[in-house]
């Protein structure tokens, strides 16, 4: 479905000062700075899928995936979408492709947004029956019902979005971006956006999502891709992700005496709740369980433990931090208390 | 479906999606029903006194004088355009991408929701105005000839769009032009004879302004309704003028699209 | 005081820095507010040169009349009138709740966050004209200067009641910019000579909306025309300005109790 060939896009931007003196300087000539955001990147998508695409801000991934609407040109590198090449055929690509942008809006904010569902099918020119029936199907998937009818400000943040998500798939795209499609959304209208995406999905759409909220990676797509300063990170399935964390536990342990920084070889210190509780970390690889749990009951007298794999969050963090930044952020934690 | 149905389908369906977006703000349209009479009545005052103890200036009289003001404030309001800044502010915002990702140019979105908001325009601001012009200050207010006017008018409905919108796409070269855009709508607004008819402006301005296009926006459609056209020097006849402004129209469509094509492929970043 | 003017000077100088990261927009704007200002005299210009004029009012008595209205807004607009725009957005966006949590009067904080440094171009237009038309008529005397200083203090003061009848309409009738549109159709009748309006007129225009007071009366102290007679419109400018006040007060407690 998608398919992305050494994709780079640089820009110029100007560097900006913010004392006195440097706004006057800035007033005569302002230094410029070649940027690249998205550094030749490749890979490809399948009929079907939902990728997540992920990375910190400023990461390149809004820059990718404006590429991919084909709103941005690249500066090099080839993408194909459908048989398409996204901003060569804009306005013919832009038909079979959806868009949701959490905070971007394309109701109507005084109307009801069925107005607004009526406008876009007469600009996608979706035909009267086609257009019927999707709505119908996507009102009653939502359980949006008289909703659509109301003024569109009088709507709550959960119930807009869901709206959104009808105007973006009126004219039943094969291939839709989300953009932080939950972004603000309390649980339950989370889980209920997650429902609609995952049964659109099984009806054979192809989602690309980007989010922060790693709760969204891990209900929906069932691949990621870390794009970090341009580049991308990671490529694969989630499990592969979660593997990474190898043998890894968290544990939450309280103990009789303080552990010390270093307790016992494979063990690092999280964080220190208090005195005497602390969350650590263990590569059962280098340490098994059984083998853990009797050292530090010997040492220190285990007072309580609870253990829990590791959330993808953890892996994710390292992803989007460098080496070096990685090294000091641990070290950091070690020492906090 | 035929393309061109297609298209007046989806104008249509922006217009009215437009026009019911802004019924709810018919509070704020109906601010003209004050402003509209207060600025006339400015005028009406001014002029009265401008004009004691003579019967022409400039070649009109006093009553030719204010039906040329009350001509162009009806044809103001029906004319009436922010697509300037309803697309400097989608740009700003970044909302513009979700109209790139639609199928339609910007431009005939923007055309069309002009269409839907004049349409409530057209009941609330521009009909009642002609009526308190017409009772209750006794302007004349009779077309000379009323299909060349209506013709005139349609023209003028489009280049004032056409100029708004191509103010509007500077801002995806100068970010934050507002200021720039509030005073070049002003120059526009005073080389249109808004403010004062063309006609007394010094020879050589006459001359430039003839050549501009903003004539055509309010002089040429309030001369052409009075039914006598004249601007540095020329006088043309009703047919002559209105072709004019048809020519001059196209012109500057072609110049929007022009300058649309650049703002895309600027937004696009093609070659940067 | 002291501390007001800070904040002012503050304000003034983080708003100059913003400004200047468009450059090419404060340049501009400031340049072309210039030019917007001198719509209407060149209007009055274009008249006079057809050969009519305003009865009883040389071209530089007319100028002057319209360059202290743009000095008059050359220093309302960019220190307080701005307010007009902050509530015009704020309490549309919802975030108009934030100045209420600030601990100087909400008043205050609303001119202050309204404060334009671009608005200063006005001051040129405005001196510009003033200067020509100063040049063209009878040297003032020092007592007319004096009286001169004093109007203006009484045009500002009118300006001010303006913004603050415009800012508090803007709390009830949420994201109008057509109060800009208001303001200026009736403060147009400020920027001509009041003598040429009807007799009733004039005297509604120094008494019930004094917009004379804002240029027609300060012109008329330097050009030895006021009479004693105007003593009462600085008397009636102090109520409209309480007006001003009172209304704006009572439409933000109108606002903080409907809870946005």
């Amino acid at each position: 479905m998608i398919e992305v060939n050494r994709l780079t896009k640089s820009y110029m931007t100007h560097e900006r000062g913010h004392t006195l003196r440097e706004i006057a300087s800035n007033l005569i000539r302002r230094p410029v700075r070649e940027v690249r955001a998205v550094d030749g990147i490749s890979f490809s998508v399948g009929r079907g899928e939902i990728v997540a695409f992920l990375g910190p801000n400023g990461a390149g991934k809004s820059t990718t995936l404006k590429m991919l609407t084909g709103v941005l040109h690249p500066t090099s590198g080839e993408a194909s979408v459908m048989g398409m090449v996204p901003w060569r055929q804009r306005s013919a690509y832009v038909k079979r492709i959806g868009a949701v942008f959490g905070q971007k809006s394309q109701l109507l904010w005084d109307i009801p947004p069925i107005d607004a569902f009526y406008m876009n099918k007469a600009i996608y020119g979706v035909p009267e029956p086609a257009y019927r029936r999707t709505l119908d199907q996507l009102v009653e998937l939502l359980d949006v019902g008289d909703l659509i009818r109301k003024p569109t400000r009088q709507l709550s943040l959960g119930e807009r979005m869901k709206c959104e998500f009808i105007m973006a798939m009126l004219h039943q795209p094969d291939l839709v971006f989300l953009d932080e499609p939950t972004i603000g959304l309390d649980m339950i209208a989370k889980e209920r956006i997650r429902g609609f995406i995952a049964d659109m999905n099984r009806q054979g759409v192809t989602f690309i999502l980007t989010t922060h909220d790693l709760d969204d990676v891990e209900a929906l797509a069932r691949r990621a891709i870390v794009i970090n300063r341009g580049e991308i990170v990671f490529d694969d399935e989630l499990h592969v992700l979660r593997g990474r964390l190898g043998g890894r536990k968290a544990i939450r342990v309280t103990t009789e005496t303080r552990l010390p920084d270093a307790p016992l070889p494979g063990v690092e210190i999280v964080r220190r709740a208090h005195a005497l509780e602390a969350d650590i970390e263990i590569d059962t690889a280098v340490l098994p369980l059984k083998r853990l749990i009797g050292e530090l009951n010997d040492r220190y007298g285990i007072h309580d433990m609870s253990i829990e794999p590791l959330s993808i969050e953890t892996v994710i963090k390292e992803l989007y931090l460098g080496p070096v930044e990685r090294e000091s952020a641990a070290s950091t934690a070690r020492r906090g208390e | 479906m035929n393309p061109a149905v297609h298209l007046w389908h989806a104008v249509r369906a922006i217009g009215f999606a437009t026009y019911k977006e802004w019924a709810a703000y018919r509070s704020h349209m109906a601010v003209s029903l004050l402003v509209g009479p207060v600025y006339f009545l400015v005028q009406y005052m001014i002029w009265h006194a401008i004009y004691e103890g003579k019967d022409t200036i400039n070649g009109l009289t006093l009553a030719q004088m204010l039906s040329y003001f009350g001509i162009a404030a009806v044809v103001n309001y029906f004319t009436f355009d922010f697509a300037d800044w309803n697309l400097q502010m989608l740009v700003r915002t970044g909302k513009f991408v979700t109209f790139a990702l639609r199928p339609m140019p910007h431009w005939l979105f923007a055309l069309a929701q002009k269409l839907g908001h004049r349409s409530l325009g057209f009941a609330i601001e521009c009909a009642p105005v002609f009526l308190i012009f017409l009772f209750v200050f006794h302007i004349d207010l009779k077309p000379a000839a009323p299909g060349w006017a209506a013709i005139s008018i349609a023209l003028s409905f489009l280049m004032n769009f056409m100029v708004n919108y191509c103010v509007g796409l500077t801002a995806f070269w100068l970010v934050r032009a507002e200021g720039v855009r509030r005073v070049f709508l002003l120059l526009k607004d005073i080389s249109a004879g808004l403010f004062v008819p063309l006609s007394f402006f010094p020879g050589w301005a006459q001359h430039v302004l003839f050549y501009l296009p903003f004539q055509f926006i309010t002089y040429v459609p309030t001369r052409v309704y009075v039914g006598k056209y004249e601007l540095a020097g020329m006088h043309l006849s009703l047919p002559g003028v209105v072709g004019l402004q048809a020519g001059a129209t196209a012109l500057v469509a072609g110049l929007m699209l022009l300058l649309y094509r650049q703002a895309l492929r600027r937004f696009t970043g093609v070659g940067v | 005081m002291i501390g007001v003017l800070t904040c002012i000077g503050v304000v003034l100088r983080t708003k100059l820095a913003a400004q200047m990261a468009y450059r090419s927009h404060f340049v501009l704007s400031v340049l072309l507010l210039i030019v917007g200002d001198l719509l209407v005299p060149m209007i009055t210009v274009l008249v006079y040169r057809s050969g009519a004029s305003l009865p009883g009012w040389t071209l530089h008595e007319a100028l002057l009349v319209q360059g202290i209205f743009g000095l008059a807004k050359g220093i309302a607009f960019p220190l307080f009138f701005g307010m007009v725009g902050t509530t015009l957005s704020q309490v549309r966006e919802g975030t108009f709740d934030l100045l209420l949590l600030k601990p100087r009067p909400t008043l205050f904080m609303t001119m202050l966050s309204g404060i334009d440094p671009d608005d200063f171009g006005r001051l040129v237009s405005g001196g510009v004209l003033f200067g020509y038309a100063i040049s063209g008529i009878r040297t003032p005397s020092p007592v007319q200067w004096l009286l001169f200083a004093a109007w203006f203090l009484v045009s500002l003061a009118v300006l001010f009641a303006f913004s603050l009848l415009l800012s508090g309409l803007l709390f009830r009738w949420v994201g109008s910019s057509r109060v800009y549109d208001i303001f200026d159709s009736v403060t147009s009748f400020g920027m001509y000579p009041g003598t040429i309006y009807a007799k009733s007129f004039q005297q509604l225009l120094t008494y019930v909306v004094p917009v004379g007071l804002i240029a027609f009366v300060p012109a008329s102290s330097l050009l030895g025309r006021a009479g004693g007679g105007y003593a009462w419109a600085a008397a009636s400018a102090a109520l409209f300005l309480l007006a001003g006040i009172f209304y704006w007060h009572r439409m933000l407690r109108g606002y903080t109790s409907a809870g946005g």
